[in-house]
């Protein structure tokens, strides 16, 4: 009786997993197609064509990909170091106006960023912002922020400054606070909010069609043309390179703060 | 009183200053002013057209339906699945790995998904046709860039039942271990602990992860862009087609179908920031 | 170090919390800071440490003003009642961290660690993560953490309140030993009326931000300050009545006192009640054992009274006796104040 229970619920969320990675699996597979026409199951052919269109060097696809990495990565560390402080002002003090700052930190995520980018484009035409990258980093900073500053607010709540406290009194100053302390403490959430505002940048598309006003290419722009002339091979190319480059920049990030872990010291998470 | 978080707050502060400033010029040009074009009278004539263009009224219906179809099913399955994760006890470890995958995902490649599967000549249609179950690829219903919306829709779930699972299972997963148990404890069976204590508990979250989902997809501009109908069109892609009109003369009408979105996301934000603040945590 | 708080007042949130707080703590002093949950103790302690600013009022540290001082210059070191261990060293890194602040070289600091480590009975952890030791023996890695830089002051917050009473025995005479052994000007932060009138050389009792009383352990428990006082140290039985010409007056019991003429109150401790068997008047009502003593509950003229009984009694309840106040134990409160 008891048995027969559970089997439903495993089965439902063994069909979810199956949702979300089915469409993975088919992209990669359309991404080395050759021809699979209607109404064949299976691929007739295979090539490399997709993938030479983004790394054959005339498409420009390539360099695309590197500059758009880049882009994005200093959004994300960007967006770190102004959730941390914004996160830390938050939860560490008191003060007139902190009900206004936290509201207007979530109203990115929530007013449309089809609102904000029309306006903005207007004010950054005006301040010379339109069109250059910038202005572009400057909006995905904006779209971003949300989510960091609710991580490092979580992960700043969770130690709140009380091993700050003790490590004053056992005599560390604040920069052996900063090295010893606080940066120890909030290495997790600073890796995950890095993750998470790259691809949020990374993954922008109107926002940076608008403020970049076709001047800044980033992977996700040159990607869309793909997708609307239905060339699904193509487009699932992009889309393979797409999801494994986020997944090595991730990567990159784990392996530069565990260097950085180990630098001087064992630092041991639970 | 120390000026110390001020400092710590000048980035934030400046950013949101851009974020105010922009949504404001929009608005302002929505009630016609823009001086460089010499029109400096502010008027309500754009807003008014907006509801008596049959095009654009249909575009705010279109935006609404979508927005409610999708948010509402995203919600309900995915509180579903995360109530079964976490009663299951699998609500840690590889699955949330799994989970958080469509969250890194971006729009446009789910769009890519959608097509690559639901399109006439995609997967399922052919599963279909070699089943026998279908004459040819015309006899598939259109899913994409048709009113129905369930291309976008798809897109949608697909992305946002892990989003609200995601944000969900912490705190019902912190719940039920605590005040299920107790619940259990006095007899309650599991699932009547799951419902009468947890499930309510666990409400705001909810309701937040719903509001969240609901703003974006009413206001998102690439899933009905990509896999929208030509007519009508979304409110977003109708507000940029009026953007981008070589006659400046038609910015008004992007900025006030704008304005209809601000206007709606505004009073979601109020809600949201009112159960953040009665509920911390 | 002499500590010496004058004047001190602190608000959190424009909410005043302490208020005009006067202390000295002599050379090597042990002292208890004692009072109900939320008067504003462990503000008072992170106010000499130098957490929080004073909105008013100086601290000084052996003569010296150390108002601008910041934490980690003052030498005051807190032992939290949260311990804060750091959850990403282990618990030698743990205690050898004040050292490292100094640039002790590793090899120096990790000896030293071990060395303390064996004195609070932790020989074997260094080791160890933060999350595989007992409550008990982190309390003892948050001690000798402390004791590892070198504190010219140590302030214990409530550090034995969540050990069960053997742990807190052996706690206690482990602080007791470090303290005689190193001489440092320590303040110790309790909840707990008999750990502090057994500890300390002096102590203070707060109430709802203010330092009520400052005293020796007997001259507080003999003398109280005030009913709150009195009632935080074990209360007893209280006695209305009048002084007439230099004699109280009272239903139970009326004695000489030399004071002006008014309403007075007047404390019996259950130890200065004595039963009187060929008396009658009152009787036994309840009979509690305490362990080695007794405490009886015993009712007349229309009141009940405690009464303390040490070692084995012939009494049982329902017998009728009379009462015997010891009248030079009396502790008098004037009403009108
Ligand atoms: N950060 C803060 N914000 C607002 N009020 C505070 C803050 N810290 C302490 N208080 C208030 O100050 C008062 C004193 O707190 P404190 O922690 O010093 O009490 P305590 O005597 O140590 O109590 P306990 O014995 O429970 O530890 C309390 O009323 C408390 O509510
Ligand atoms: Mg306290």
């Amino acid at each position: 009786m008891k048995k027969r229970k559970n089997i439903l619920p495993k089965l439902l969320i063994y069909a979810f997993i199956f949702t979300i990675l089915f469409p993975l699996a088919l992209t990669a597979v359309w991404a080395f197609v050759g021809r699979w026409p209607w109404p064949r199951l299976l691929p007739q052919s295979f090539s490399l064509r997709g993938i030479e269109e983004i790394f054959g060097g005339y498409s420009g696809a390539f360099q695309t990909l590197g500059s758009s990495i880049l882009l994005s990565a200093v959004v994300a560390i960007l967006a770190v170091i102004v959730g941390t402080m914004t996160a830390r002002a938050l939860v560490l003090y008191d003060f007139p106006g902190k009900s206004l700052i936290q509201f207007s930190t979530i109203l990115p995520i929530i007013i449309p960023s089809t609102v904000f980018a029309m306006g903005t484009h207007v004010l950054f035409i005006k301040v010379g912002l339109a069109d250059n990258v910038l202005g572009v980093i400057i909006v995905h900073l904006i779209c971003s922020l949300p989510y960091t500053v609710k991580i490092m607010t979580d992960v700043t709540a969770a130690f709140g400054g009380k091993l700050e406290e003790q490590a004053a009194v056992l005599g560390a100053d604040s920069r052996q606070i900063m090295k010893e302390v606080t940066l120890p403490a909030l290495m997790p959430g600073l890796v995950s909010s890095a993750c998470m505002a790259y691809i949020i940048s990374f993954g922008q598309y109107f926002v940076t069609l608008i403020i970049g006003g076709g001047n800044v290419k980033t992977f996700t722009l040159i990607m869309v043309p793909y997708l609307q002339s239905g060339d699904r091979i193509i487009a699932s190319a992009y889309s393979i390179v797409f999801i494994l480059s986020t997944l090595l920049v991730f990567i990159i990030f784990e392996l530069a703060v565990r260097r950085f872990k180990t630098d001087e010291n064992h630092y041991y998470f639970v | 009183m120390s000026k110390k978080p001020y400092l710590l707050l000048l980035p934030v502060i400046f950013l949101s200053l851009i974020f105010i400033v922009g949504i404001l010029y929009g608005l302002i040009q929505s009630f016609g002013i823009i001086p460089s074009l010499g029109m400096k009278v502010p008027t309500l004539k754009y807003y008014q057209e907006l509801f008596t263009r049959p095009e654009l009224l249909s575009s705010i219906g279109m935006s609404l339906y979508i927005a409610f179809v999708s948010s509402i099913l995203a919600t309900i399955l995915g509180v579903l699945i995360c109530s079964l994760l976490v009663l299951t006890g699998k609500g840690k470890g590889k699955v949330m790995h799994l989970v958080k995958i469509p969250i890194a995902i971006p729009h446009i490649v789910v769009a890519m998904f959608v097509m690559l599967i639901f399109a006439q000549s995609g997967l399922l249609a052919r599963v279909l046709f070699n089943l026998g179950l279908l004459e040819s690829p015309n006899a598939f219903p259109t899913l994409l860039y048709s009113q129905n919306g369930i291309g976008i829709i798809l897109a949608y779930l697909w992305k946002e039942i892990p989003f609200v699972i995601f944000f969900v299972i912490t705190i019902m997963a912190n719940i039920n271990t605590s005040l299920g148990e107790a619940a259990e404890n006095l007899g309650a069976s599991r699932w009547r602990a799951f419902i009468d204590i947890t499930l309510p508990l666990s409400m705001p979250s909810i309701k937040n992860a719903f509001l969240i989902i609901f703003a974006y997809n009413f206001g998102a501009y690439e899933l009905p862009y990509l896999l929208g109908a030509t007519a009508p069109r979304a409110i977003p892609v109708q507000a940029y087609i009026e953007y981008i009109h070589p006659d400046l003369l038609h910015r008004p009408y992007a900025m006030a179908l704008n304005g209809i979105m601000f206007l709606v996301s505004f009073i979601i934000v109020l809600i949201y920031h009112r159960t953040v603040q009665r509920n911390p945590n | 170090m002499v500590l010496k708080l004058v004047g001190i007042s602190v608000a959190i949130k424009g909410k005043s919390i302490l208020e005009e707080i006067n202390l000295e703590v002599k050379e090597g002093e042990f002292i208890s800071l004692l009072g109900p949950s939320g008067c504003g103790k462990s503000t008072l302690l992170k106010t000499i440490a130098g957490l929080l600013t004073q909105q008013s009022g100086d601290v000084l540290m052996g003569q010296k003003n150390v108002n601008d001082l910041p934490a980690n210059e003052r030498g005051a070191v807190i032992v939290f009642q949260d311990l804060r261990l750091f959850p990403n060293m282990t618990i030698a890194e743990n205690v050898a961290f004040p050292l490292k602040l100094k640039g002790v070289p590793k090899a120096e600091r990790l000896a030293k660690a071990k060395e303390l480590l064996e004195r609070v009975q932790l020989a074997g952890y260094e080791k160890r993560k933060t999350s595989e030791m007992s409550g008990g023996q982190l309390q003892r890695v948050a001690l000798a953490r402390a004791m590892a830089a070198n504190p010219r002051i140590l302030l214990l917050d409530e550090p034995f309140s969540s050990l069960d009473e053997s742990l807190r025995q052996d706690m206690r005479r482990l602080v007791l030993d470090l303290h005689k052994e190193f001489g440092m000007t320590t303040v110790l932060v309790t909840h707990d009326q008999e750990e502090a009138l057994m500890m300390s050389d002096k102590v203070a009792v707060m109430m709802e931000g203010r330092l009520i009383q400052y005293d020796t352990p007997q001259v507080i428990y003999d003398q109280p300050a005030s009913v709150a006082v009195a009632d935080f140290f074990g209360g007893g039985n209280y006695i209305s009545g009048k002084v007439q010409g230099n004699t109280f007056y009272s239903n139970q019991v009326s004695f000489p006192l030399d004071k002006p003429d008014g309403d007075y109150l007047a404390l019996f401790r259950p130890s200065t009640l004595g039963l009187v068997p060929k008396k009658r008047g009152y009787h036994i009502t309840e009979m509690n054992y305490l362990g080695g003593m007794w405490d009886l509950k015993v009712e007349g003229q229309g009141r009940v009274f405690s009464v303390r009984k040490v070692g084995e009694h012939p009494y049982k309840i329902g017998d009728e006796t009379g009462l015997e106040f010891d009248i030079s134990r009396a502790i008098i409160f004037n009403k009108s104040q």
